[in-house]
């Protein structure tokens, strides 16, 4: 496994694209689950494409299309293109019914068979959001028993904690290496940590752990440590990295 | 030619449905006979939007589920850069179905087979459920029946996970004569009664040898459901007026189930009685329905390898009466008025 704590030029990349991604699925309003399958599509196509020069664009385009149709939340094939072609290219007309248009179209359909062969027809991904939110619900009617707690709005941590995980699958490292259980725990101690948020029952650092087992006997402090690094790693780049990318489309054009 | 492509042997075209057509097929790995399904997205019209969805869900749900009365998926593979890309998926065969084994009038239905057949589809079914799937598509035509006689439940072009409150499904789902008359009042939030309407209508037909309600159009089919069991009533369906399409009928009694089955005992009514309730809320689910009495009662369910099976296995001589026969229709989505 490559250094926690730094990133490669190759995921360097893979934040700009996911940006671009999440900035689409946005647009056309897909939920944060297809837009979440859309990431592993990606991630995992774009690895196994790693050494060919396939274009990164289209790829996300074409994980988009097969995640929402995977997660049954339908878009028009004509919107797809559309908003991928002008987030692409925004100082450009828009697309008209062109040549050009069947082209994307043709090529779309094309890379869609392509990608689920490369997924080998597996495209069942067992997401950290459905854990985190039976997590977050579990601790949090334990902890309103004392009435001294000082969660007052449970909606709140877990709008936090989704934001956190939706920002996780920038990063390829923290879906292929972890369960998603663990991903859930950590990002719950994270929240716990960043907003000194009590625990009945846990007075010390190393108490989080007794919790932690409840929800998944497998996690370990080692485990913990590594996904919040990942994590701290991500935030430290990502936006690093999309700045020097927009400044650098800007010079381009 | 893909490698994939070069270990199955086909043999010839078992039929031709919307979007797909279905092989029969040697895997030559193996020595079994298979059932490839090849579908098409070659031609302009379907290349439009991509990959098939029906093809999508297939694959999606049959990779997750596994168990003896569920059709197992071998194998998918997909043929590209031919001038006609397209997906294939590899189903075991399955040498006929239930509707053929309905309609062979030289096949005697006992108590024994009706309740061995209800008991596969029922335990199919619970395991679907068990793992949130609704398979909204059951009809005698999906219910596959393999060499040993097993039933299996084929065709997941339809099926769809359950269970999410916030999420709204489509009413227009199953074959109109086995939809439930929610679906027909056009309920958007709808669970495993669904599956367990049409499942009690199977068994009705088991029993009659022919569909008990085959309406011709969406009113038609209220009509044919009300006249057998009752207008619903504030009593027996209390929320039914606030569905969408609701429609007030004139009031019709149920009529008494042994006037439709004459034959059938007390303790079958009763499954009958159960399930084909109007609230789909009062409806047993599959576990339920396999606790009732009629299942443990005798006669004891034929074990599925002496079920009664059409002559078309044995002999398939001539093709004009095969085409009329059993296996052209496996794995083929017919579709029904």
């Amino acid at each position: 496994m490559a250094s926690l704590s730094t990133i490669t030029e190759d995921e360097k990349n893979r934040y700009v694209i996911i940006s671009y991604m999440f900035e689409c699925a946005a647009k056309l309003r897909l939920s944060i689950l297809t837009t979440a399958s859309a990431a592993v599509i990606y991630h995992k196509c774009s690895c196994y494409l790693e050494k060919s020069d396939f274009d990164q664009y289209t790829l996300a385009a074409t994980a988009l299309s097969l995640a929402s149709k995977y997660e049954e939340e339908q878009i028009k094939i004509r919107d797809l293109i559309n908003v991928t072609y002008r987030t692409l290219h925004p100082n450009q007309p828009y697309l008209r019914i062109s040549q050009e248009y069947y082209r994307l179209r043709n090529t779309l359909v094309d890379c869609e068979l392509f990608l689920i062969r490369i997924l080998g027809f597996h495209f069942q991904f067992n997401h950290p959001n459905k854990y985190l939110l039976h997590y977050v619900d579990t601790l949090s009617k334990w902890m309103t028993i004392t009435p001294s707690t000082p969660i007052k709005n449970n909606i709140n941590i877990i709008d936090i904690a989704m934001s956190i995980l939706q920002d996780t699958y920038y990063d390829f490292t923290l879906i292929k290496d972890f369960s998603p259980q663990h991903i859930a725990i950590a990002i719950i101690y994270l929240v716990i940590k960043t907003y000194g948020l009590d625990i009945p029952g846990v007075t010390t650092d190393e108490e989080h752990i007794n919790w932690m087992k409840v929800f998944s006997s497998t996690i370990t402090d080692d485990i913990l440590v590594k996904i919040i690094t990942r994590i701290n790693t991500l935030y430290k780049y990502v936006e690093r990295t999309l700045e020097h990318s927009s400044s650098a489309t800007k010079s381009h054009s | 030619m893909s490698t994939k492509m070069r270990r199955y042997d086909f043999i010839k075209v078992l039929g031709e449905g919307q979007y797909a057509v279905v092989y029969k097929a040697k895997d030559t790995r193996t020595n079994d006979d298979v059932a490839v399904k090849k579908i098409k997205i070659g031609s302009r019209q379907e290349a439009s939007d991509g990959i098939n969805l029906t093809a999508l869900r297939e694959i999606k749900f049959l990779q997750e589920v596994k168990h003896p009365n569920v059709i197992e998926l071998l194998d998918s593979f997909g043929e590209y850069g031919s001038n006609s890309p397209s997906i294939c998926l590899v189903f075991e065969f399955m040498s006929t179905d239930l509707e053929n084994i309905i309609n062979n009038r030289s096949i005697l239905l006992t108590t024994t087979h009706t309740k061995s057949y209800m008991i596969m589809l029922l335990l199919g079914l619970e395991y679907l459920h068990n793992n949130w799937i609704l398979h909204r598509d059951l009809k005698p035509n999906n219910l596959l029946i393999d060499k040993h006689g097993v039933l299996k439940i084929a065709d997941f072009g339809l099926a769809k996970f359950f269970g999410s409150p916030s999420r709204l499904m489509s009413h227009e789902v199953v074959t109109r004569w086995y939809r439930s008359p929610e679906l027909l009042f056009g309920a958007k939030k709808y669970g495993t009664a669904v599956d367990m309407w049409a499942a009690g209508l199977i068994m009705a037909e088991l029993l009659l040898r022919t569909p008990l309600l085959p309406g011709e159009s969406d009113l038609g089919q209220l009509l044919k459901i009300f006249e057998v069991f009752g207008t619903p009533t504030d009593s027996n369906w209390p929320d039914v007026r606030a569905f969408s399409n609701y429609i007030e009928y004139k009031s019709i009694e149920p009529k008494p189930l042994r006037t439709i089955f004459t034959t059938s005992k007390p303790d079958e009514l009763d499954v009958l009685d159960r399930i084909m309730q109007l609230d789909p809320k009062r409806r047993p689910n599959a576990s339920d329905t396999l606790q009732m009495e009629y299942f443990s009662n005798p006669p004891a369910p034929c074990p599925s390898e002496r079920l009664p099976k059409p002559q078309g296995i044995i002999q398939q001589s001539d093709p004009l009466k095969r085409k009329l026969g059993n296996e052209d229709k496996v794995t083929l989505k017919k579709e029904r008025p």
